[in-house]
């Protein structure tokens, strides 16, 4: 009994309720989950006695990396091809962390566990701590690097960016809908648990073969809280669980979050890795195989199938079919192909494919080169100015993609495109899982059942729709991805500052014909003319390629 | 105790590099190998362990060292683990490898999911016997064929599928219906697992226990399954079980009297008449091995008919009120009919068993309603 154990100061916490007695809470963001039956438990026994003083220390530990990159240059030995895509990777991921931070509060209220409280809450802490450290790490960036254009101002630029829209899609996932499905389900149970492995492990691990040991000094900071969220949306979990009634809620939800998860992450952390990388060791794990490992067999295998005798109806199904999308069907290689089509459209640059990345791709994607090689050696070609166009108005056999209403990433395997009529308007999908989300599971009833918390997926949505009819210069200055001399665009599609003369500039667009949003002129066509887009969409690709000409 | 005799543990045999992990406060104890983390061992003997990336980066396996000093780690985030916190004796146990026995207080888990690792396996099992412990309750025993052994923790139960109308056998787990039975043995080596079935009038597996089940003949099951399993900690014990509930507190006392805990227990056990007791002869058995432990039987319904009887009487739940003080921080474990576990449960409450603490299994039948 008078042992000084962890457990026991945690549990002597609990007697502090949390229970507010002196006033009702005001409910702004419900839920439509019950939890009458749940015991009320916190599985992680911390304290915060024990937490500040960690914090503090690893907060300390990031400013001494932060001087020693300084004094060692690191920014200037770092692989630029790396440190590009970090413009895009910092400007978005303080944005999913101040969200999370956000979507505690929606679970003080829904969840009736004060003991939970005491995590919830811990959590919202080191959300605004993770975004100010991650912030501060693109300051330094900005400050060091050889070229600080697109972290100056990566704030403004990433909620309305070609590429930034899918990551702000993201992050509202976690505050969008009913307080569980996003700040249990998406955030902590899927998000979290399976995806901040490959976030967060994967690519400080990859930064640091890039010569970049700040970011994973970062990083390492942020993920070992992760184990306090974990176990929060495992204790949510478990408490969803004993209430019957939520479980077809929670087979909808945990629907939604993985595949959404999936579109998302593995899109934008798979590119990073697989593109953003110089490392090409053979014996350096590709982003499918560290998937493999991380999320089918230990998330998948030993997280959620032994939750199934509980009740948990897991989605095997589109488990099996995002490792089909990642493994057969070269989802990270179609993104990485479009995220380099519209380099104009971003505000960093992106490095063409060498020889030496053909052969690694060949080597752990067998079929690469066949699928995608003459695309990226068509990408080189077209990367300096020499009379033609950027290469998304050039010739390359590449059909300019749709985008998916829902995930936000463009439908990219063509086959499995799909078209719906929702809220009166017409919507292309990347997927029936996509197009089952928006139209089926964000809706006020499911199943015949009321869900008036789940709310909907409206807004402006598409980035290519925000310019429909715009000349691509005046895009790019109204997005503001222009240096300092008024003309030369931040991006460019390759890496060589030194020559004016190969350097993109807002004359080279003028001459483009305007952006066109593939989704208005969706809308604009007959019943005619859609059913034959859908047939030729579905027969194009893989690499974007146009459909075979029928004889 | 530990140290002693370290070298004689192999005893003969070639060298092993095994040492004893035991988790507290839970109190299970694995085996694990030099050669494997300790989160990699407890995985395979199905304790699941709250852990994130197993790269030592989440610190989502953080636990404390109780006792023993010989843990080394595989390369590790100090952000996930600091200096300081290691000297203070944490450990991250996806990169930890025990050079002696040690005891790990863990501190993100979940007493009911703990575990819940063990693999849900399909079995076909051979039966051995069906002998009547009274008159309307049987001993069914079962030897499993394929595979030879399914691990379970003490209190768990198998779904048993009833072969459908037409042969036996061939059923197929999909068609025909299932039945949960707890174990009341504990888990073997020898792939027996020993149930305690009553037989009520038109109960459905009741009818085909009672007349079709031939010793030889083979049945499929399903498990294990339930989370009915001991917490262990020093805190009291409590068992009240009525009717086949006996099965799995049976399992609870014999596993608790082969590991030798001596924690205060008392196990209740109403029955109708004296006829309608059983296992009478093991339990004064355990009492005997174990100090701190009582049997309480009480008869509701006595019959001098069926002999004397200078025990306890009255409803279950009556006794327990009767006899027992304060259960204040106990544990509280409730099988039998479901009115029998409906009045314990707040009943338990009452004397201090906090809620959490109270564990239940309510079974359903398909005859009769049970008395």
């Amino acid at each position: 009994m008078s042992r000084q154990s962890v457990a026991k100061a945690h549990q002597k916490i609990q007697e502090l309720s949390w229970e507010p007695q002196y006033h009702t809470p005001v409910s702004h963001y419900g839920t439509d989950y019950t939890f009458r039956k749940a015991q009320k438990k916190d599985p992680l026994k911390q304290v915060l006695r024990s937490y500040f003083p960690m914090q503090e220390e690893k907060d300390h530990r990031v400013y001494g990396a932060q001087d020693g990159a300084i004094r060692g240059n690191m920014f200037r030995q770092v692989q630029e091809r790396w440190l590009e895509w970090q413009k895009l990777f910092l400007s978005i991921i303080p944005l999913p962390e101040i969200s999370a931070a956000r979507a505690m509060p929606l679970l003080f209220r829904t969840v009736p566990n004060p003991e939970l409280h005491n995590g919830q809450a811990i959590q919202m802490i080191d959300e605004v701590r993770h975004s100010t450290i991650q912030q501060n790490l693109k300051r330094l960036y900005m400050n060091n690097y050889i070229d600080p254009a697109g972290f100056n101002s990566s704030l403004r630029n990433f909620q309305n960016d070609y590429c930034g829209t899918i990551g702000r899609q993201f992050a509202e996932g976690f505050i969008t809908g009913d307080a569980i499905t996003a700040a249990s389900i998406y955030l902590t149970i899927v998000a979290e648990t399976a995806f901040t492995n490959t976030l967060f492990v994967a690519m400080p691990a990859e930064a640091a073969a890039n010569g970049d040991y700040l970011l994973p000094t970062v990083f390492h900071s942020v993920q070992s809280d992760e184990s306090r969220h974990i176990s929060n949306g495992y204790a949510t979990l478990l408490m969803a669980l004993s209430d019957e009634s939520n479980h077809q809620l929670l087979e909808r939800d945990l629907r939604y979050a993985w595949w959404n998860n999936h579109r998302v992450v593995d899109a934008a952390i798979g590119t990073f890795i697989e593109y953003g990388t110089k490392d090409r060791r053979k014996d350096r794990e590709s982003y499918a195989e560290m998937w493999r490992r991380w999320i089918y067999d230990d998330y998948y295998r030993s997280y959620l199938v032994p939750l199934e005798k509980y009740g948990l109806v897991i989605p095997h199904d589109l488990i099996e079919e995002a490792w089909n999308q990642i493994w057969n069907k070269g989802y990270v290689h179609e993104v990485a192909q479009f995220f380099a089509t519209g380099w104009l459209a971003n505000y960093w640059r992106i490095d063409p494919m060498t020889d030496a990345d053909f052969e690694w791709f060949e080597y752990k994607y067998p079929g690469w080169y066949e699928r995608y090689g003459k695309w990226w050696e068509n990408y080189n070609r077209l990367s300096k100015p020499n009379g033609h166009h950027p290469i998304v108005a050039e010739n390359v056999d590449y059909v300019y993609p749709h985008r998916c209403w829902t995930c936000m990433v463009p439908c990219l395997v063509r086959e499995d495109m799909v078209l719906d009529q929702v809220d009166g308007q017409w919507r292309t999908y990347c997927h029936e899982e996509c197009r089952w989300t928006d139209a089926v599971a964000f809706r006020p009833t499911y199943q015949g059942r009321e869900t008036p918390n789940m709310g909907q997926l409206i807004g402006k949505r598409e980035w290519e729709t925000l310019y429909h009819g715009w000349n691509w210069a005046d895009v790019v200055s109204d997005m503001g991805y222009v240096r300092d001399d008024g003309k030369t665009m931040v991006a460019q599609p390759h890496l060589d500052l030194d020559d004016q003369k190969k350097l993109w500039t807002l004359d080279h667009l003028r001459r483009m014909p305007e952006v066109q949003s593939p989704n208005v002129l969706l809308n604009q066509m007959t019943d005619a003319e859609r059913a034959a887009f859908v047939a030729d969409y579905n027969k194009q690709g893989p690499a974007g390629r146009p459909a075979p000409a029928t004889s | 105790m530990s140290g002693a005799g370290k070298g004689e543990l192999n005893k003969g045999q070639p060298v092993t590099n095994k040492h004893k992990v035991r988790f507290e406060p839970v109190g299970i104890e694995i085996d694990v190998d030099e050669d494997q983390t300790i989160l990699r061992a407890a995985a395979e003997q199905g304790i699941m362990l709250m852990h994130g990336c197993k790269e030592g980066q989440c610190a989502s396996c953080k636990s404390f060292v109780l006792e023993g000093e010989d843990i080394e780690h595989d390369r590790y985030s100090t952000f996930a683990l600091p200096d300081y916190e290691k000297e203070e004796g944490y450990t991250l146990l996806c990169r930890a490898h025990a050079y002696e026995d040690v005891t790990i207080e863990l501190l993100n888990y979940d007493e009911d999911m703990i575990r819940s690792g063990l693999p849900i396996q399909q079995a076909v099992a051979e039966v051995v016997s069906k002998d009547p412990v009274t008159h309307d309750m049987r001993h069914l025993v079962l030897r499993l064929i394929e595979p030879g052994e399914v691990k379970f923790f003490p209190g768990q139960y198998m779904d048993i599928s009833v072969p459908g109308g037409a042969g036996s056998g061939g059923a197929g787990s999909g068609a025909g219906a299932v039945r949960s039975f707890s174990m009341a043995n504990t888990s073997s080596r020898d792939g027996l697992l020993e149930f305690v079935i009553k037989v009520y009038a038109g109960g459905l597996f009741s009818r085909f226990l009672d007349s079709e089940l031939r010793a030889g003949d083979r049945l499929e099951l399903t498990g294990p399954f339930g989370v009915f399993t001991l917490r262990d900690s020093d805190a009291e014990l409590v068992f009240v079980g009525g009717g086949a509930g006996m099965a799995p507190i049976l399992s609870l006392l014999r596993s608790m009297a082969e590991r030798g805990i001596h924690r205060k227990a008392t196990f209740f056990y109403g029955a109708r008449t004296r006829r309608d007791l059983c296992f009478e002869q093991e339990l004064a058995a355990i009492a005997e091995k174990l100090p701190n432990f009582r049997y309480v039987p009480a008869l509701s319904h006595h019959d001098p008919s069926h002999g004397d009887w200078d025990g306890e009487a009255g409803l279950i739940t009556d006794v327990v009120k009767r006899l027992t003080g304060s259960l204040a921080g106990a544990h509280a474990y409730v099988c039998g009919p479901p009115p029998m576990v409906e009045a314990a449960i707040p009943l338990l409450e009452t004397l201090g068993v906090p809620d959490k603490r109270v564990y239940y299994d309510k079974f359903t039948t398909t005859g009769e309603p049970s008395d």
